[in-house]
């Protein structure tokens, strides 16, 4: 819910290194899983990329995670180390729509970004929408990713993992008409943590841990497909320190915090006649964060999640597809919050202030709120070559009282056999977050923001040789919500604007069935602007994000490959010194220009060696991996003396080795 | 949970070691200020409309030294973060001639319900027009909210004589060598200093910070905290002080004590001793 931002301090627990995933489709798809055989559905969008297991699962610093595989998509920039957002052409992390099987979920990685909250095994794909997405999305300025679990193979398998990381199992087992498979994950690296983490600064209580589950059960009843889901997430650390910060004394005694959230979701989806198919899904779960800061700073939120989604999809002619749906999602919640005013938002170098220095508050709420929304999309097919494909999605958001109108229109048109020219336009909505328009903290009269985005590319195949996709984005965002400022009352306005342009260019070449190299690139600039100030960078603005990956097999289950990352700096506001507080003993940064200076670019390479053993029955794989193998000092942020006269930059993870083993049944 | 994760990252990056100690006084700096009240300089929170002197303590390695400096206070933006904002133009400006603590008196608007002074003083200098102090450099600069309650009123900490021991012995002198100071043995050696808050100190609910600072030696946690929910009458806590190694004459060093309430009110006191070899 409420949290600061933290780059004066750094965090010192690093990226693992993530997958780079294949641009557009997989070129194979013998996945070790057994994925249920599914037709694709003609593109509802000018856009969509694809991660698949297979795609990824030999992939340097990959660890077979296909969610790991967002950081390295085009479009998506780099994010702060630990924070595991996902920052979508330009967008922040809260401006987009991160779900599994269409239900939004709070996080999609563990601590950050170490591992994705879905067990590689049974996720049969992501999806990732990176602008101009179809009206069955919403709620979202940014971009979409879309994870759908795969259903249980129609054998019996199993498989166990154990890595440095963490320790995981899957087992599937058929019946009646489908079956069921469960999967669950839980980190080890507590064991060593602790030992690592203790000094004279702090004492590990209970060190870091993260969990997750999915079960998926699967009954087939004519052509109609019923699923059971049910998943789960949690992540919880501790640490008492064993004085108070003298900096801030605000920082003392038990720190630690926990995140988690369960899943159950009941979905339906199958012919209601010869040309009309719908889908349907409930989703209910559970939301919990705890955060507490010594005794004086803690919050907690509890809160009930109900996603519903409908849709009816028909073939009104050979040309025309119709598709309408309704999308419900309603949040009840309660809880209370002791700390800092939360009034500074993106752009705010203040977030990075001193708790203790902030004016604390101290408020519980409970509280409900509902957002409906109707959708319809037609896919127009005028031409054998050509695809039109107009959307209308009305939105409604009771915490706001209004409701909002987005069109959107987006076309393929296959100009020649391999080649593809693509497009889109439309407008996008998200509301608040909701703690922004609570009374107690924010602006009840706040309204959603909203962005138009506009994009143009091809798509150009060269044979089975290489695929090439490059496309130009331009976005406007409108209403955005930034901070008052200094923070004074009512905190937040919809008083900013930003523009957001680029290019993304994603290449997949593979010279042979045993090699392939895959290559994402973008060019952007993010800006924002607060009121009638200046455009100044947008905080995580990266002009250049580059990721290169290349797999070899060399025979006899051995594989080798290896990924290569570099970035630009994030923009920093510049600290010119300290202001002593002497309410409060704290030193207060004096800030330069917002943005007007730039972190040192970041690059790494990943190395990974994989064998494989296949026997009769099953298989095992053991692998090393180099995180970031030549002990690159990437730079995360910096940590200042207690008078901001001094600093020094705090590093990323330095040279990291993962072992693993890995058996299938 | 960004916030937990500090934590973790600091407790990971081997942060123990800071840039620079907080508690080692190596240059003239601002420790704190206290609000004294016309009507009762115990009272932190004056009354609108009332008088209040701010009394500052700018420590110096050489224990202290004549301060001269430029105040201006303001009726504040009610803010919630980064630095103090005046709502409206500054309705008092004032010099303070030099002195060892300098002390500036204001009267507090009628209508107002907080008031923020702005400090630049410079220590051992004077402050020239152009903002810079001749021959220091760059003014110290510090602010100070000063919360105004015709109702709600907040008390100052009031450290009594007897707040401080050194070793377990009676720490009241604020004196060099020869002049009553406990003479202590320079040789590294890590010597207890301990603070009791006494009944005067500590209002109900509330927490009281200490924070210490010296010109000679380490202190390792150099700041303690009796929670609000510490129900002793007469709760403590213990500082460990690190002596430096040294040779040659004795000399005078200083050891400072800045209580805190969290709501305004504060109180310090200075303690010397004679560092022999």
């Amino acid at each position: 819910m409420i949290e600061r931002s933290v780059v004066r301090t750094g965090i010192a627990l690093g990226l693992l290194w993530p997958a780079l995933a294949r641009a557009e489709e997989p070129l194979e798809d013998d996945a070790d899983y057994g994925a249920t055989a599914e037709v694709q559905a003609p593109p509802a969008e000018p856009t969509r990329r694809e991660v698949t297991p297979a795609a990824v699962r030999e992939t340097a610093g990959a660890q077979g995670d296909p969610l790991r595989a967002m950081d390295v998509q085009p479009g998506v920039a780099r994010s702060p180390a630990g924070y595991g957002v996902i920052q979508i052409r330009g967008a922040s992390g809260d401006d987009s729509l991160i779900a599994i099987e269409g239900a939004r979920v709070p996080l999609l990685y563990h601590f950050g970004n170490l591992r994705g909250v879905v067990a590689p095994g049974l996720v049969q794909r992501l999806a990732y929408y990176p602008g101009n997405f179809a009206a069955k999305y919403g709620r979202a300025t940014g971009g979409v990713v879309d994870v759908t679990l795969r259903d249980p193979s129609a054998q019996a398998r199993g498989a166990l993992e154990l890595s440095l990381l963490d320790t995981s199992a899957l087992v599937e087992a058929p019946w009646g008409t489908g079956g069921t498979a469960v999967a669950a994950r839980r980190s080890h690296f507590d064991a060593v943590f602790a030992a690592a983490a203790s000094s004279s600064f702090s004492s590990v209580v209970a060190a870091p841990v993260y969990w997750d589950y999915q079960t998926v059960t699967t009954q087939r009843i004519g052509d109609t497909r019923v699923r059971v889901l049910g998943y789960g997430a949690h992540d919880s650390v501790e640490l008492v320190l064993s004085g108070a910060a003298a900096e801030d004394p605000s920082l003392r005694g038990t720190v630690g915090g926990a995140i988690g959230f369960h899943r159950g979701a009941v979905s339906v989806d199958g012919p209601l006649g010869r040309s009309v198919r719908q889908s349907s899904s409930l989703t209910v779960g559970t939301l919990s964060i705890d955060q507490r800061i010594g005794p004086d700073q803690r919050q907690d939120l509890r809160g009930i999640e109900v996603q519903a989604r409908s849709e009816v999809e028909a073939a009104l002619s050979d040309e025309l597809d119709a598709s309408a749906g309704i999308d419900l999602y309603a949040f009840s919640y309660s809880g209370t919050y002791h700390g800092p005013s939360v009034a500074g938002l993106e752009g705010d170098p203040n977030l990075n202030n001193p708790n203790g220095a902030a004016r604390q508050v101290s408020l519980g709420v409970s509280d409900s709120l509902v957002s409906p929304a109707l959708y319809t999309a037609l896919a127009w097919q005028p031409a054998a070559s050509l695809r039109v494909l107009p959307g209308l999605r009305v939105d409604g958001f009771g915490q706001q009282r209004s409701v909002t109108l987005d069109p959107r229109l987006g076309a393929r048109w296959s100009i020649a056999r391999d080649t593809v020219l693509k497009g889109g336009v439309g407008r996008f909505t998200r509301p608040p977050l909701f703690w922004q328009s609570l009374p107690a903290m924010g602006n009840p009269d706040l309204r959603p923001e909203w962005a138009v985005h506009t994009s143009v590319g091809v798509e150009q195949r060269f044979g089975t040789l290489l695929n090439l996709s490059v496309e130009g984005f331009y976005k406007r965002l409108e209403d955005r919500i930034v901070g008052t400022p200094s923070g004074v009352a009512p905190h937040f306005v919809n008083d900013g604007t930003g523009r957001i342009a680029g290019v993304d260019v994603a290449a997949s070449l593979t010279p042979s069935a045993d090699t392939r190299l895959d290559v994402a690139y973008t060019l952007s600039r993010s800006e924002r602007r607060e009121r009638n100030e200046a455009w100044r960078l947008f905080d995580q603005d990266q002009p250049h994000v580059l990721a290169v990956a290349g797999v070899q097999r060399l025979g006899r289950g051995w594989t080798a490959s290896a990924t290569f990352r570099y970035t630009s700096g994030s923009p920093e506001t510049p600290v010119r010194g300290g202001l002593f507080d002497a309410r409060t003993g704290i030193y207060l940064p004096v800030y330069g220009e917002v943005n007007s200076a730039r972190a040192p670019a970041w690059h790494r390479l990943d190395l990974r060696v994989e064998k494989q053993w296949t026997f009769a029955a099953w298989k095992l794989s053991a692998f090393v991996e180099l995180i970031n193998a030549y002990g690159q000092e990437n730079r995360e942020g910096a940590r200042y003396s207690y008078d901001y006269r001094r600093s020094e930059a705090v590093n990323g993870l330095p040279l990291f080795p993962n072992l693993g083993v890995r058996g299938e049944l | 949970m960004r916030t937990v994760l500090i934590a973790l990252g600091l407790g990971l990056c081997a942060c123990d070691e800071p840039l620079a100690r907080v508690e080692y006084v190596d240059h003239a700096r601002v420790l704190a200020a206290r609000v004294e009240s016309d009507d009762d300089a115990a009272l932190a929170t004056p009354l609108p409309g009332g008088g209040f002197a701010t009394r500052w303590l700018v420590a110096a390695p050489e224990g202290a030294v004549p301060t001269s400096g430029s105040l201006t206070a303001c009726v504040p933006e009610l803010t919630s973060v980064g630095l103090p904002r005046c709502a409206e133009p500054a309705f008092a400006e004032l010099q303070v001639t030099p002195s060892t603590e300098p002390l500036a008196a204001f009267t507090a608007p009628g209508d107002a319900s907080a008031v923020v002074v702005t400090a630049d003083f410079c220590a051992g200098g004077a402050l020239e027009p152009d903002g810079v102090c001749e021959p220091a450099g760059a003014p110290l600069a510090a602010t100070l909210r000063i919360d105004l309650a015709a109702d709600g009123r907040n008390l100052n900490p009031s450290l009594q004589d007897d707040a401080l021991t050194l070793s377990n012995g009676a720490w009241s002198s604020d004196a060099g060598c020869g002049s009553g100071a406990p003479d202590l043995r320079a040789d590294g050696r890590k010597v207890a200093v301990r603070w009791t808050s006494r009944g005067g100190d500590r209002e109900p609910s509330e927490a009281l910070t200490a924070s210490v600072f010296v010109t000679a030696g380490k202190v390792a946690h150099s700041v303690a905290v009796i929670e609000s929910s510490d129900v002793r009458a007469e709760p403590s806590a213990a500082f460990e002080w690190e002596l430096p190694r040294r040779s040659g004459a004795p000399e005078t060093e200083w050891l400072w004590l800045v209580v805190r309430d969290g709501r305004g009110g504060s109180d310090f006191v200075r303690r010397g001793v004679c560092l022999t070899p």
